[in-house]
């Protein structure tokens, strides 16, 4: 009878401290954010393999639905084409891409580096983050495949997304379309600077926002936005979309737009990590030139 | 006891692999369902306000650690949920469907509400009906939905693992 009296503690004071445990949590997590990391990534090891392996049985099912055939390897083979013609696919627009840039800009920018040229790892997109707030995803690919916090996302030769944390053997990136999201971006055509933020309002509409164009710039709709030299993180000149509606701010100093992702999010599987960060990248030229 | 509880964090687990990976290939009005909120509110309404608010942690703690930025947050309001929840437990019946599908509906924007509240609003996000047309309302709705099926498993599980809370048929 004594063990009993443990489990008769008053469902008010389990809560009380439970609560306390939870802000004192919060604060711990909002001041050591490394701190906590390790424990999110025990988290991250030990779901993943599950959440694959459902993802992967909810694709199947998906496919058989779909395109209502019945041999399995047809859908194996399908789909292990359909990854390769993504990422064929992805790299040809890169080129073109490329090379447009190329003949057009070469004088003005002296890009003689497209992003086609940075080593890339393709990944499968195995979940997505639990609420309808967020735009994260976990990818199949980690720490083990030269993964590392920071590394940019694209797909279908536009801008996705970075890696925001890294497991042993799965990644969390999180998407520019994102509520939180911000990237710095940059006109191709008029090198004019604008700041790019996810917006779950304007989402629904097929939109994010831009913001801080400087009020001379003279932009049009369709222009082609991409990451600007000014970022920390994300290389130089990957396309993040196109615009439209550009309006003038009621301070008369700025005008604000909307972006169209060049990447359709609704119907992304497979995306290529950059394994090259932006970082390292200028550390090593400033070894090189020691 | 270690029954009951391995049985509820097997649910958890599901239901939240679930929610990350086979529902959002089955969105609905652009929204997944809410699972752990389900969980936590039957858990709650059949079991009681200790087990409906560990469940609650636990599913707080599992969203925060996987998927969350701050861990903590999720943990509070879904286990501040089970707790409210539990107190319906005195009219618990085990035939009425219809007071735990609108706990869960109700829990469902009180949840979405806080989310909006801590990560949107304090970042300048104001139109808060249009969040409530888009997110928030369809959300719970379709959480609902799933709720009269997840709701029966609960109760399965229950009938399994812990048959002191059934209560007799009359």
């Amino acid at each position: 009878m004594k063990p009993k009296r443990k489990f008769n503690v008053p469902a008010r004071v389990i809560l009380v401290i439970c609560s306390l445990a939870c802000f004192i949590l919060v604060i711990f997590s909002f001041k050591y954010k490394d701190g906590v990391s390790p424990v999110k990534t025990y988290a991250g090891n030990i779901m993943q393999p599950m959440q694959r392996g459902i993802n992967t049985l909810g694709n199947k099912l998906y496919s058989v639905y779909d395109l209502f055939q019945t041999k399995k390897n047809l859908i194996n083979e399908n789909n292990e084409l359909k990854n390769e013609l993504n990422q064929v696919k992805a790299e040809k627009i890169q080129m073109i891409e490329d090379q447009n840039e190329l003949t057009t800009l070469r004088e003005l920018y002296k890009l003689d580096q497209g992003y086609a040229q940075y080593p890339k790892v393709a990944a499968r997109i195995v979940a997505h983050d639990d609420s309808n707030w967020y735009n994260y995803f976990t990818i199949d690919k980690g720490y083990n495949d030269g993964i590392r916090k920071n590394m940019n996302v694209i797909a279908s030769g536009g801008l996705v997304g970075i890696v925001s944390e890294v497991g042993k053997s799965y990644a969390k990136v999180r998407s520019i379309i994102d509520d939180n999201s911000y990237v710095s971006g940059m006109f191709l055509r008029t090198k004019d600077m604008c700041d790019v933020k996810g917006n779950l309002k304007t989402l629904a509409e097929g939109f994010i926002d831009v913001e801080r164009i400087s009020i001379d710039a003279e932009v049009e709709d369709g222009f082609e936005v991409v990451t600007s030299y000014q970022s920390d993180k994300y290389l130089e000149g990957i396309l993040i979309g196109y615009v439209s509606n550009v309006t003038p701010d009621t301070n008369n100093m700025t005008m604000t737009a909307r972006i169209t992702p060049a990447v359709d999010f609704s119907k992304l599987d497979t995306v290529l990590v950059i394994t090259q960060l932006k970082n390292t990248d200028e550390m090593e030229e400033m070894t090189t030139y020691d | 006891m270690i029954k009951k509880w391995l049985g509820t964090i097997l649910l958890i687990i599901v239901s939240y692999l679930l929610q990350t990976t086979l529902f959002f290939h089955i969105k609905l009005a652009n929204v997944i369902p809410n699972l752990l909120i389900v969980v936590t509110v039957s858990i709650a309404y059949t079991r009681g306000q200790k087990d409906g608010m560990i469940t609650g942690l636990l599913c707080g703690l599992l969203s925060d650690c996987v998927f969350g930025s701050v861990i903590g947050l999720h943990s509070f309001i879904y286990m501040f949920i089970g707790y409210l929840c539990g107190l319906s437990n005195i009219i618990y019946w085990k035939h009425n469907f219809s007071v735990p599908l609108i706990l869960v509906g109700v829990s469902d924007c009180v949840f979405g509400f806080l989310c909006f509240a801590f990560e949107f609003l304090l970042r300048g996000r104001l139109d808060i009906l249009y969040y409530f047309r888009t997110v928030i309302i369809p959300e719970a709705v379709y959480s609902m939905l799933v709720a009269i099926v997840l709701y029966r498993i609960v109760c399965l599980l229950n009938r399994f693992t812990c048959p002191e809370h059934e209560e007799e048929d009359f």
